[in-house]
């Protein structure tokens, strides 16, 4: 605001200069205000309609949204003390999310949405959850009548469930021979087990955190419940890592063992039971390498005790290469250019990762500085981006 | 011939006036049109589909008329009849072990199959002998033997230029005994043979006729190996301006749709005889190498085989022949323009016989097979297929060189090879004073040669 | 390039002739029956390799009754995934090729597998000499698990396989030429309509969604089958040899058998698949 003058004495001269400088800094200083808040509504606008969501510490608010098919984007601003995910979910499927949500900021995740009715997720696995109606439009009608035989799919996600299969009995086996050394009262044994099955869950864990319930059981860290590590819900693997690597001890453990082998064994059940569409082949593979590139790989929090991380992040690029190859023929013969960018990639995230192999396993990862684990993150970026390019190069979506 | 009792007038109208006698009676002789009886009931049409009428005025077993039976062949020419002859409707393959003990023997062979074939082709009267001897001739076709279309072709096997007759020297070049294929289960008792003797004619008697005719006049020189008859579906004749179409295989498909066009002499000259001043011997020229292959077709399992399948192992279209997407028999595909197989599969039958490269025309064939039809086998399916013969100029850029590129076809699955064999057609006879096979004897005189050494 | 759905399509060549009397069945839901049919496949070679290395152990131990009591139940592992096994020739004319197809018979050199050690043991009653053909076997049993591993399945030949498994059956065990010298032929008729079943059974909400009575027909005649040839089963789980079998009942397999034959044939169109 500029001062004001006295009506009758005229100012000194050099006060009236810095009176006009700093009249012309605000007036500057308010135009490019008002351009970056153009530049930025018209970003916003960009992504039309962005739907805002509030995170409180117990309930989300609108706790009920209503947006129309195609895509659309949501702003999470997180107003809690945690960090949160926040996952769109159809049925028992997670459709798009988003994880590590730092407290007080905001993330925008975009989405693709056909016609339906959504549940969303809202911060702590106790809140109460959300709804998300997403209603059809003159386009999605269209394209739902237009949609063509996938009959080119069927050999790839045929091949991707028998993989599904395969890797579900074997992981069951790992766990059960994890849960026959915490019988027997083997901490070192059950230590050396957990790796490996941890590796077996990681194979499958694109597929697997489509299934929110039983992921959480499954996969959960203690920061997602209340009371964390001593939440009375805080269970499966990292409930296991947190008696072996930290506490080391395996006082009650049987329990926590034994339900997760029935949760894993019904996780094969549901994978076998649920469908997926090409489109989602490709997606989640993308959404488990970013979760790798933007969270998992600097944050070290997966494997906040045992420090194993790398192990899964291998386990995680076997995946990956799975759904390549099964890809490749039809990459090859619609998306030809795209295929070496992605080979590059997995071959660069594939070498960096061997650069920690330490005898059979991998060194442990609270000795990665924060360079190289940025470095794993940009590598696991650039696969994930590259991936990403195969849904518009196949017209999967558009299916 | 026996008078034909009047026709009766049909139970239902005919759309034409009622006929006189004569009429009638010329009626019935188009209904039998190629000698066969009932069945050209269908062909000639009109009134003639009544049931009434079907139930002809003739006798029961009254001979089936037919106005071909004098049909005949020139059996002297530069070339063999039988190769480039329009393939009638019954055909036969005999393969033969000959006993002949040394050259006198074989030369006594050669000039009688000559004398033979040369009576049968023409026609005439049997000679009777005295009624307390057996007669001379079957007696099949009657006192006179009509030729009815008959050619009879005789080609050598590779295993007469054994050391019995001294034609080691004369072999033709690419004449081998046959060697399966992956797809192959040949039959010992169903390959191979020193002679072969093609006979065709209008009908299997005609053929039968001929065959008992050679068997009873050389028991001592020939044995019968394995014979092989068989008969392509005759069609109503063509009508003018219309192309002529292919006869059909028991897979339901038109068979030689692809031919090249054996009454061009220059194309011949190219692909199926071999020519004067090759790098055959000199008695070889004017003949060709056949390639016999006795082919079962699996025809219960074709016939649950989908229609859009069938036509995509073959790669025609199967109700008029012409390749996919065209509309007539004689349109040539245009595989430049589909090199992914997506209009005819690349493993289509026709495009792997005939890739139609430059590079592939030297690889062309002449087609000229029967469909067989034999027996039953132990598990109740049909003993039916293709008796393929084929002629070229040279046997392995020929029938080989196809055969090894359809190896490992979709079609296999319904097709078993079990006998056949190759052999070499002797050129024509040229003359009375020429005799079947006297070229190659004459360029196997002993006389001639310097004494070979053992 | 992204392209458009219908070009796609074309240059895919999936587009249903104007012909076609049956709705495609939804892609999808042809997922579920194939991963379980390559599941079911794999399992089924895992038992033929286990089963291969006992029989194999046996011959070449010189264990003349033991190889004997082994070749027919470890054939029924092959015989029952036949069509997925075929799609590999080098390996089925070397693991299954019968005397027949070789020009020499059983001098050929290249006849090999089960039914050439069949030869030996069954006709000749020795084991000599096998050792190589015994290793041989072993092998490309284990060949053929790792192609079949890395195979896709195409969805037409799954379901095709019904059918073909039928022409097996019609073609070779009805009439006992199969196993010519052990005569335990009905242990690979069983397989082969074993193996149809099974997919059909995988298939049947696919199919029973387009016509309910085929399902049932088909039912039918696999139950007219495995009763005939229940009649046939030793204590121990095995069958007669073939020779055992009336000729009233083998006629009584023919019927059904053809009958499977055609109706399965039409499996693929009534799924919409080529």
């Amino acid at each position: 605001m500029p001062n004001q003058a006295s009506p009758q004495a005229s100012p000194p001269r050099a006060l009236r200069w810095a009176v006009a400088g700093s009249v012309i800094v605000m007036i500057a200083a308010g135009g490019l205000f008002y351009y970056a808040s153009k530049v930025a509504a018209a970003k916003r606008q960009a992504n039309h309609d962005e739907v805002l969501v509030t995170l409180h510490p117990h309930s989300c608010e609108p706790n009920a949204l209503s947006v129309p098919a195609g895509r659309a984007s949501f702003r999470i601003v997180n107003r809690s003390d945690r960090a949160v995910e926040w996952e769109i979910l159809d049925g028992v499927l997670v459709v798009e999310e988003r994880e590590n949500i730092a407290p007080g900021l905001s993330q925008v995740i975009n989405a693709n949405l056909l016609p339906g009715d959504y549940a969303i997720t809202c911060g702590l696995l106790s809140n109460p959850r959300g709804t998300l109606h997403v209603s059809p439009t003159a386009a999605s009608d269209a394209a739902a009548k237009a949609k063509p035989s996938m009959v080119a799919f069927v050999g790839p996600l045929s091949e991707f469930r028998v993989y599904l299969s395969t890797q579900s009995s074997a992981l069951i086996k790992a766990v059960t021979a994890l849960e026959h050394a915490i019988e027997a009262g083997d901490l070192g044994q059950a230590q050396a087990l957990y790796v490996p099955a941890r590796a077996a869950y990681q194979r499958i864990a694109l597929a697997a955190q489509r299934l929110a319930e039983l992921d959480n059981t499954i996969n959960a860290r203690a920061d997602y419940f209340d009371k964390r590590e001593q939440d009375p819900g805080f269970a499966g693997f990292h409930r296991i890592e947190y008696a072996l690597f930290q506490q080391r001890t395996l006082d009650g453990l049987m329990p926590v063992a034994q339900r997760l082998i029935a949760d894993i064994t019904t996780l094969k059940q549901q994978l076998l039971a649920q469908s997926l569409p090409p489109e989602q082949l490709v997606s989640i593979v993308v959404r488990n390498l970013n979760s790798l590139a933007d969270v998992r790989a600097s944050s070290g929090e997966e494997e906040r005790y045992s420090h194993t991380d790398l192990n899964g992040f291998a386990a995680n690029l076997v995946a990956t290469r799975k759904v390549v190859e099964l890809l490749r023929p039809l990459l090859s013969k619609s998306a030809a250019e795209l295929l070496p960018k992605i080979d590059s990639a997995v071959t660069a995230l594939d070498a960096e990762l061997n650069g920690f192999k330490v005898n059979e396993g991998y060194a442990s990862y609270d000795s990665v500085s924060a360079e190289r684990r940025t470095q794993i993150a940009d590598k696991a970026k650039v696969l994930a981006d590259a991936l990403d390019g195969i849904d518009p190069a196949l017209g999967l979506s558009g299916l | 011939m026996e008078s034909i009792p009047p026709l009766a007038f049909p139970a239902c109208k005919p759309k034409k006036k009622p006929m006189n006698d004569s009429e009638q009676f010329n009626l019935q002789r188009r209904r039998v049109l190629m000698g066969m009886g009932a069945a050209g009931v269908a062909l000639a049409g009109t009134a003639l589909s009544c049931p009434a009428m079907a139930a002809s005025p003739a006798q029961v077993t009254e001979a089936p008329s037919s106005d071909k039976t004098e049909d005949r062949h020139a059996f002297h020419g530069k070339h063999q009849t039988g190769i480039v002859t329009p393939r009638p409707a019954c055909g036969m393959l005999v393969s033969f072990d000959v006993l002949a003990s040394d050259r006198e023997d074989l030369e006594r062979l050669f000039r009688t199959l000559n004398e033979r074939i040369a009576f049968l082709m023409k026609g005439g009267p049997v000679t009777q002998v005295d009624p307390k001897l057996p007669p001379v001739d079957s007696g099949i076709l009657g006192p006179v033997v009509t030729p009815d279309n008959l050619t009879i072709t005789v080609s050598v096997g590779e295993s007469l230029f054994d050391e019995r007759f001294g034609l080691a020297d004369a072999k033709p070049k690419r004449l081998i005994r046959m060697v399966g294929f992956p797809n192959d289960a040949l039959e010992a008792d169903c390959c191979h043979g020193d002679l072969s003797v093609q006979f065709c004619s209008n009908t299997t008697d005609t053929n039968i006729h001929a065959l008992r005719d050679i068997v009873k006049n050389l028991p001592d020189l020939l044995l019968v190996r394995w014979k092989q008859e068989g008969s392509v579906p005759p069609q109503a004749p063509a009508k003018p301006g219309v192309p002529a179409q292919s006869a059909r295989n028991f897979l339901g498909f038109r068979d030689g749709s692809a031919n090249p066009n054996s009454n061009d002499a220059k194309t011949m000259d190219s692909i199926v005889w071999v020519p004067p001043g090759s790098d055959e011997p000199a008695w070889a020229a004017n003949g060709s190498y056949q390639a016999v292959r006795i082919i079962r077709n699996f025809v219960e399992r074709w016939d649950r085989t989908p229609l859009q399948e069938q036509e995509s192992i073959l790669g025609r279209v199967k109700s008029t022949g012409a390749p996919m997407g065209g509309e007539h028999e004689t349109q040539v595909p245009d595989y430049a323009k589909d090199p992914e197989g997506k209009l005819t599969k690349l493993d289509a039958h026709i495009r792997l016989a005939n890739p139609r490269t430059a590079a592939t025309q030297a690889n062309l064939i002449l087609r000229r097979p029967f469909n067989y039809s034999n027996g039953v086998n132990k598990n109740g399916q049909l003993d039916m297929g293709l008796l393929f013969i084929c002629y070229q100029a040279d046997l392995q850029k020929g029938f080989i060189t196809v055969q090894t590129r359809l190896n490992g076809e979709p079609l296999e699955e319904y097709l078993k090879p079990v006998g056949g064999g190759y052999f070499f057609t002797l050129p024509g006879v040229i003359g009375d004073k020429d005799f079947i096979g006297r070229s190659l004897l004459d360029a196997t005189q002993p006389a001639l040669q310097p004494k070979a050494t053992a | 390039m992204k392209k458009s759905p219908l070009a796609l399509l074309l240059t895919l060549g999936l587009l249903n002739t104007p012909h076609s009397a049956f709705a495609a069945t939804a892609p999808l839901e042809l997922v579920g029956p194939i991963s379980d049919y390559k599941i079911y496949v794999t399992e089924q070679l895992d038992e033929l390799a286990s089963h291969t290395q006992q029989f194999t152990d046996a011959v070449k131990k010189g264990d003349l009754a033991t190889a004997k009591k082994l070749y027919a139940p470890t054939r029924v592992y092959y015989e029952s995934i036949e069509p997925i096994a075929e799609l590999f020739s080098d390996l089925d004319a070397s693991i299954d090729s019968r005397v027949d197809d070789h020009e020499k018979g059983v001098k050929a050199e290249d006849f090999s597998g089960f039914h050439r050690i069949e030869y030996s043991l069954f006709s000749e009653n020795s084991t000599q000499g096998l050792g190589e053909l015994a290793d041989g076997l072993n092998k490309d049993v284990k060949d053929l698990q790792t192609r079949v591993a890395g195979l896709t399945f195409p969805p037409e030949k799954v379901v095709g396989g019904a059918a073909a498994l039928l022409e097996e059956v019609a073609a070779t065990k009805i009439s006992g030429e199969e196993d010519r010298y052990s005569h335990t032929d009905l242990y690979d008729f069983q397989g082969n309509i074993d193996g149809a079943k099974k997919i059909v059974d995988l298939f049947r909400p696919q199919i029973e969604k387009q016509d309910a009575a085929f399902i049932a027909k088909v039912d039918k005649n696999f139950a007219m089958v495995n009763k005939t040839l229940a009649k046939y089963k030793t204590r121990d789980g095995g069958f007669e040899t073939y020779d055992k079998v009336k000729e009233n009942d083998r006629k009584a397999l023919v019927g059904p058998v053809n009958t499977l034959a055609e109706d399965l044939s039409t499996l693929r169109g009534k799924l919409g698949l080529n």
